[in-house]
């Protein structure tokens, strides 16, 4: 009796182990219609303008007899998995959203497909797209992508803590913002805060605003990589300086979305990171600054102010299942309709069609800071330089390398030994 | 004989070896998900294998060359060697003492059984999840808990010396129960006549423990050694969901690099050789330790 129970026991084991851990992946088909419905399966950023989107994929799906599943995934894993995908021509997904830093890596390895057939063919209208963004997604003249979500990087800063501290104006030169995150660091606030995890995306996104801002330049004339310039080990030294000495405790391993909780929550006196960072500031429910940010264009070095430019788009992989549903989907996504739509329902401070940020209804809603805001945006993408990152094949692994330098810099080592080190370890596999 | 003869023969087990017979399935199943992957592992590091190319030449030594002159890999080899054995000598005190705790009869010991074994059957994602929520430096409790007793705020983990031992702290944690139940196996083996003889002799407590119990234990403290050891080579999860490696890389192990390379920048060769290495660098290890302690007799 006892030895059918422990067995009956153990199989009951065996079984729940084996169905609880069966992936999730995959989407629903539906069941048992006789018009076929056809799935579509989408890897997405975890983002705001994403889940502004979510809540209209029902009247898509309706309308258009699809079904649209989204894999939402958190910004770092996003890239291995989609691009796992990719190097394995696999059709798991129809669509994927990248960033334009990846498309030159994408395009040469074959692993998109070239949307301009698509686009002639349904007429979609580009022109309207901030040409910046669309000139990101681009390779050698072929589109890979459509612009779904772009961002510049602009200062943010409490307008609260600068008037209870006698200061009128926001910082316009690096000088200023070091002296006023220092002047402010006290009482239990701090002066700044920056993205300081490592990586391409993260620490070095932010920090490339500096970079060019002191005068750095990636590649020399000969196209030799020039990380360990005299003005880039400058700009290192400022950045690790910042975030060491003014930024919240914890804040060399900031990511974005720590930057934006502390600015939420009033702890600084200062952000600069992306500028759609504003519809979340300004979002009652979970900021408690609302109505008191102002925003600026990034702090000027020598050489300038240089807002950074990222752009989000949805492009199809080679081996998708569903290449023209997939066509299709993107054009409605990134259509002005539904742009301006999720923009007045959500938090869209980021679109990527000039129309839309030019409709009244549009500039009503995200009317902050008196209008400055939407003129700082529109300015910074206009500025935008394109080579704020510089937009090569191996960027991941030139990224990577400059994000552990900074992140040893903030750790105590020497700006120059570690910029150095990058050098070295750049110049090995760049031949 | 016959065809049909023999078929018979090997259906009713009546062959010579049917041992050999009933493990077959078995053993086929474990060649191809074990054998067959390593050896394209090995064929993956002798090539310049990258996702992004179509071509990938054979390279032959080249990848184990580039490795073993990679300061980043000699910098995780050490970080590796840091959190194996910053993890298994407290483990093994710990689990030691834990074991001992359990072989006595104290009020609550048959609770105490069930529960203490929780750190070590819970998910290790979910284990490096909450930690990370309970060490975030403004909204972590560990903080509120220090600040509340008048000491400084903690930032451990963006703490390029401190991050590791962090992480260390975690693995001693949650894994000194599965040492204690290992040892705790033994103490329950153990044979009582050379305690009744000690205590006739007039040894001490300390005496029958150091000279009685640990070399009795001592097969199974080495067994838990090598599990503990094998796991904290090669350990992923807590490491990837807290710190990724970082900050900089003073938490990237072995096994991390290797990832990095392969699932980042889609260098297989380079990340198939880092695991190549690792894999002659256990086998050599766990050689070493079988034959010292003679545990294959």
């Amino acid at each position: 009796m006892k030895k059918t129970g422990l067995g009956f026991v153990a199989s009951i084991m065996l079984i729940s182990t084996a169905c609880g851990s069966s992936p999730s992946q995959g989407g629903q088909e539906s069941e048992g219609s006789d018009v076929e419905t056809i799935t579509l399966h989408a890897a997405v950023q975890n983002h705001s303008s994403v889940e502004a989107v979510q809540a209209l994929l029902n009247e898509y799906e309706a309308d258009n007899n699809v079904k649209v599943v989204f894999d939402v995934l958190p910004q770092e894993e996003i890239f291995s998995k989609t691009e796992l995908a990719l190097a394995s021509a696999s059709d798991q997904y129809d669509i994927i959203m990248t960033e334009n830093m990846f498309i030159p890596k994408y395009a040469r390895a074959d692993w998109l497909l070239d949307l301009n057939d698509y686009i002639e063919s349904t007429g979609l209208d580009m022109e309207d797209f901030s040409q910046g963004f669309l000139e990101a997604l681009s390779s050698n003249g072929s589109v890979y992508a459509i612009p779904f979500y772009g961002e510049s990087s602009m200062l943010m800063y409490n307008k609260e803590i600068f008037e209870e501290n006698g200061i009128t104006s926001p910082p316009q030169t690096i000088d200023e913002l070091v002296s006023i995150a220092e002047q402010l660091t006290k009482d239990g606030k701090y002066g700044i805060a920056m993205r300081g995890l490592r990586g391409q995306g993260m620490n070095v996104y932010t920090w490339a605003g500096f970079f060019n801002a002191m005068g750095g330049q990636w590649f020399t004339e000969d196209g030799q990589p020039n990380v360990n310039s005299p003005e880039s080990i400058q700009s290192v030294e400022i950045y690790a300086d910042l975030l060491s000495n003014y930024a919240p405790p914890g804040g060399t391993e900031f990511s974005w979305d720590q930057v934006q909780l502390n600015v939420q929550q009033g702890n600084v006196a200062m952000a600069i990171d992306a500028t759609n960072f504003a519809s979340r500031i300004e979002d009652p429910d979970n900021s408690t600054v609302v109505g008191k940010i102002g925003y600026a264009s990034v702090p000027s070095g020598p050489a300038g102010s240089f807002p950074s430019v990222s752009t989000w788009g949805m492009a199809i992989p080679k081996h998708a299942n569903h290449p023209k549903e997939a066509f299709d989907f993107i054009s409605w996504v990134t259509s002005k309709e539904i742009q301006l739509k999720t923009a007045l329902e959500g938090n869209r401070a980021d679109v990527t069609r000039n129309s839309v940020f030019e409709d009244p209804q549009y500039i009503e809603r995200y009317n902050y800071d008196d209008g400055n805001w939407v003129d700082v945006t529109s300015r910074a993408f206009n500025e935008s330089y394109a080579n704020y990152r510089p937009r090569i094949e191996e960027w991941n692994r030139f990224g990577d390398l400059l994000g552990i330098a900074l992140s040893e810099v903030m750790a105590g080592r020497s700006a120059e030994e570690a910029l150095n080190n990058a050098q070295k370890e750049i110049e090995g596999f760049l031949q | 004989m016959n065809f049909r003869k023999k078929m018979l023969q090997v259906l009713t087990l009546e062959s010579p070896a049917p041992h050999r017979i009933l493990l077959a399935p078995m053993v086929i199943l474990l060649f191809t998900i074990t054998i067959i992957p390593t050896l394209f592992a090995v064929y993956t590091s002798l090539h310049d294998y990258r996702l992004t190319e179509i071509d990938k030449p054979f390279v032959g030594l080249k990848n184990f060359s580039d490795v073993l002159t990679d300061g980043r890999f000699w910098n995780s080899f050490l970080n590796t060697g840091t959190y194996i054995i910053g993890a298994l000598i407290p483990q093994l005190i710990i689990g030691l003492s834990l074991a001992l705790l359990m072989n006595k009869n104290f009020k609550g010991n048959k609770i105490g059984k069930s529960l203490f074994l929780l750190p070590t059957i819970t998910t290790p994602v979910v284990i490096g999840l909450i930690f990370i929520m309970m060490l975030d430096p403004q909204f972590g409790i560990i903080n509120y808990l220090l600040t509340s007793l008048g000491l400084p705020m903690q930032t451990w983990l963006s703490n390029h010396n401190a991050a590791i031992w962090v992480l260390i702290g975690i693995d001693i944690w949650e894994w000194s129960p599965f040492v204690a139940l290992i040892l705790f196996a033994g103490l329950q083996s153990l044979p009582q006549e050379p305690y009744e003889a000690a205590s006739v002799d007039g040894a001490s407590r300390w005496q029958s423990f150091f000279h009685l119990t640990l070399p009795f234990l001592s097969p199974y403290i080495i067994i838990a050694c090598i599990f503990r050891f094998m796991d904290t080579f090669k350990w992923f999860d807590t490491i990837y969901v807290m710190t990724k490696g970082g900050p900089g890389t003073s938490t990237e192990t072995m096994n991390m690099y290797a990832y990095m390379t392969g699932f980042r920048f889609l260098d297989m060769g380079h990340a198939a050789a880092i695991s190549i290495i690792m894999l002659i660098m256990i086998i050599v290890l766990s050689q070493i330790i079988a034959k010292k302690s003679n545990i294959l007799r």
